[in-house]
């Protein structure tokens, strides 16, 4: 008896199973999902990126940033992400909802950057570029490759705004590109402050009764926890 | 509880049976061009992994040319070892099998043959944007979304030509090898169509695609590469060792657990997805102990006295890989299990794990196979010893595979500590690491020994008292 067609009735009926609960179900279900509207404070969240920093994220596609640095910060109890600094709360995929494609990454061969928004902000793009542009001159044991060509490199003192230098080299600056520019703008913009259902940001006890209610207050309510976590280096 | 090893039950032949060297000789191009295609793909990401893990240590390394930065080398390295060597390795040898298996000659050799010429367009498409800056974030499918319909077509008509033949066998009995290369021949379309549908779609929510990923990514190596690779061992291991296969239903029953535990694996190392599928993934990354278990019994119990003393370097190819799937599904449990992934997440013990299976149980497999069959399909004999081929593959692999879960080991004990620097965690893992490239080199140098040989065994052939190959 050929029991062929028997195999591959049984097959097909098998991998159903995990086909329709991997990507059916979630597709049929998320791909409606809408960000989340506050009921008390009418915030919304996640709110988008602007053009430059959505044209960030191909710059960061583009370079495979995602081959070191993840983008998701496990719960408090489940590794010290936290305590590193790595964010406010864990990552939950409503943080990445409006990202096409989401840049998760796997492996760590340098920080989470799920919140580097958090730990910078655009007061912080001198640092960004010289760390993109010489990264050793800001963290003497670093790893991470310098991008050399999202830069122009122009004589010093000729009077290109915006350049920046580093300190071994005197003869030249080094303007930033567009690229660079999105790049930065596309850093700043990654941040998971939003106090979600799966994952409430809880905050520092004001001393009144306030109601349940506003411990999931999102992002313009979390002011002192975001304050706290601006401009720290994550660890 | 025995049975012959291309007999398993004693069903009759369907018909008359043609001459095994015809039936060889029918798969002759699409083969030898699917299998020298892949070792050259192969070469070139060796290379590729070899200069990225060099970056990590001379960060400086290459750094003003943006095609070979270290996150595109990475995702062109793992792009065309999964495109253009594995699969392309795994159509050859399904191939092959069912002909041999089927004991029937290959139906639409000239399609198959442009398959596999559109197939390798279609890696040079992606691997060529890969390198401009065009790839998506995903594991195993980097390739840009203009590169997939040429892949997906030219496997269809390679598929087609796979399934008539599969048809028309002519031994009707399946033996367990037919099974799994049934399965992944069937899984593949399946599973890149699935992912290159949606992963690429601008329609759809971010946050549904990390979930459709994993679950491809994982499926293409599991139930695709991994089925090839099961069905060679199961294979090779009898027809080499001249005995027959312990249990055919022992096999059957590994296969069904294979299928049914394997497709939910592998999703379980990432902090942002919803709980029950990490939970459903450690729970059947643990059961996949089971069909190892089985699997394991059944390949030991029909090498029995043989263990592992032939010389021949097809067998040893298969003995390895056939170790390395074992103690890699052992390990894999372990690292599944929750303490130990929330310990090792994120670390190059993933890495590590992923190499096992890749470089171990994969690669190790379709070269016992090749081993095999590629002087039978042309019937040349190699011009020079395979063993030099065997020795610089197995040792490389072996190489990059233990200095990744000792780097990640290193990275997990010094990530536990939240007051360790960052930086310091990284390089702790960096430095066992950088034994890599000389495990990636070793491999590379064992690829062009692959060449060299056929080119010689080929040479010998046209060009008659040349050379020590030949005629077989």
């Amino acid at each position: 008896m050929n029991i062929a067609p028997f195999i591959f009735i049984w097959l097909l009926a098998t991998f159903s199973m995990s086909w329709f609960g991997y990507v059916y179900r979630p597709n049929a279900e998320l791909s409606r999902q809408e960000p989340f509207k506050d009921p008390i404070t009418a915030a919304v969240y996640p709110v988008g990126r602007s053009g430059e920093a959505m044209q960030g994220a191909e710059v960061y596609r583009a370079q495979g940033c995602a081959a070191c640095h993840t983008q998701q910060v496990r719960p408090a109890d489940e590794g010290n992400d936290l305590g590193r600094g790595f964010g406010i709360r864990r990552t939950v995929a409503t943080d990445y909802m409006l990202d096409c494609p989401p840049q998760l990454g796997a492996i760590r061969l340098g920080p989470d950057l799920a919140n580097f928004g958090l730990r910078k902000n655009t007061n912080d793009v001198a640092w960004i570029y010289l760390h993109l542009l010489k990264p050793k001159a800001l963290v003497e044991r670093s790893n991470m490759p310098p991008y050399p060509y999202l830069f122009e490199k122009v004589l010093a003192n000729s009077g290109h705004p915006g350049a920046i230098s580093i300190p071994s080299e005197t003869k030249y600056e080094f303007v930033p590109r567009d690229e660079a520019k999105q790049l930065a703008a596309y850093l700043v913009s990654l941040k998971n402050e939003g106090s979600v259902f799966e994952a409430p940001i809880k905050r520092p006890s004001t001393g009144t009764n306030a109601p349940a209610g506003g411990t999931n207050a999102p992002a313009g309510t979390n002011a002192p926890v975001s304050a706290a976590n601006t401009n720290a280096q994550a660890k | 509880m025995t049975a012959s090893a291309l007999s398993p039950t004693p069903a009759p032949s369907c018909a008359v049976r043609p001459p095994t060297a015809f039936v060889d000789a029918s798969t002759r191009w699409p083969v030898l061009l699917m299998a020298t295609s892949s070792v050259k793909w192969l070469a070139l990401a060796l290379l590729a992994g070899a200069v990225s893990f060099l970056k990590l240590h001379a960060t400086g390394f290459l750094a003003g040319v943006p095609a070979l930065t270290y996150g595109r080398l990475v995702a062109f390295q793992d792009a065309v070892f999964i495109y253009g060597f594995a699969s392309q390795a795994a159509m050859a040898i399904a191939l092959w099998l069912i002909c041999r298996l089927g004991a029937t000659p290959l139906i639409g050799r000239g399609a198959s043959v442009i398959a596999a010429i559109f197939w390798n367009i279609g890696v040079f498409v992606g691997a060529i944007e890969i390198l401009a800056g065009d790839m998506s974030p995903f594991a195993h499918f980097q390739f840009p979304h203009n590169a997939m319909p040429i892949l997906f077509l030219s496997y269809c008509l390679y598929g087609i030509c796979a399934l008539l033949t599969f048809a028309a066998r002519r031994e009707c009995s399946m033996y367990p090898s037919l099974w799994f290369v049934f399965a992944g021949i069937v899984f593949f379309p399946w599973i890149f169509a699935s992912a290159s549908m949606t992963l690429w779609s601008p329609s759809l929510r971010g946050s549904v695609l990390p979930v459709i990923a994993a679950w491809a990514g994982n499926n293409i190596v599991t139930l695709w590469l991994g089925s090839i690779a099961l069905g060679a061992i199961y294979y090779f291991i009898p027809k080499i060792s001249v005995k027959p296969l312990y249990s055919y239903s022992l096999a059957v029953f590994a296969f069904w657990l294979y299928i049914l535990f394997g497709q939910s694996t592998g999703m379980h190392a990432t902090a942002a997805f919803p709980s029950w599928i990490t939970g459903l993934s450690e729970l059947c990354t643990m059961l996949m102990i089971l069909p190892a278990f089985a699997n394991g019994l059944n390949w030991y119990s029909t090498l029995g006295s043989v263990g592992k003393k032939s010389d021949d370097v097809a067998f040893s190819f298969t003995w390895w890989a056939a170790a390395l799937y074992f103690v890699g599904t052992i390990i894999a449990a372990i690292a599944a299990f929750r303490p130990a992934n929330l310990f090792l997440e994120f670390t190059l013990f993933q890495a590590g794990l992923s190499s096992i299976v890749l470089l171990g149980f994969v690669t190790l497999s379709f070269f016992g196979a090749f081993a095999y069959i590629i002087p039978r399909v042309t019937d040349l004999k190699w011009a020079d010893s395979m063993r030099m081929h065997y020795l610089l593959t197995l040792s490389g692999a072996l190489l990059v595979i233990v200095s990744l879960l000792i780097a990640g080991l290193i990275q997990a004990g010094k990530a536990a500590d939240v007051h360790t620097d960052y930086v310091h965690v990284v390089r702790s893992g960096i430095m066992p690491a950088g034994l890599a490239i000389i495990g990636y080199l070793l491999m590379l140098a064992g690829q062009f020994s692959w060449l060299w040989n056929v080119k010689s065994a080929w040479f010998s052939w046209c060009c008659p008292g040349s050379a020590q190959g030949g005629r077989r």
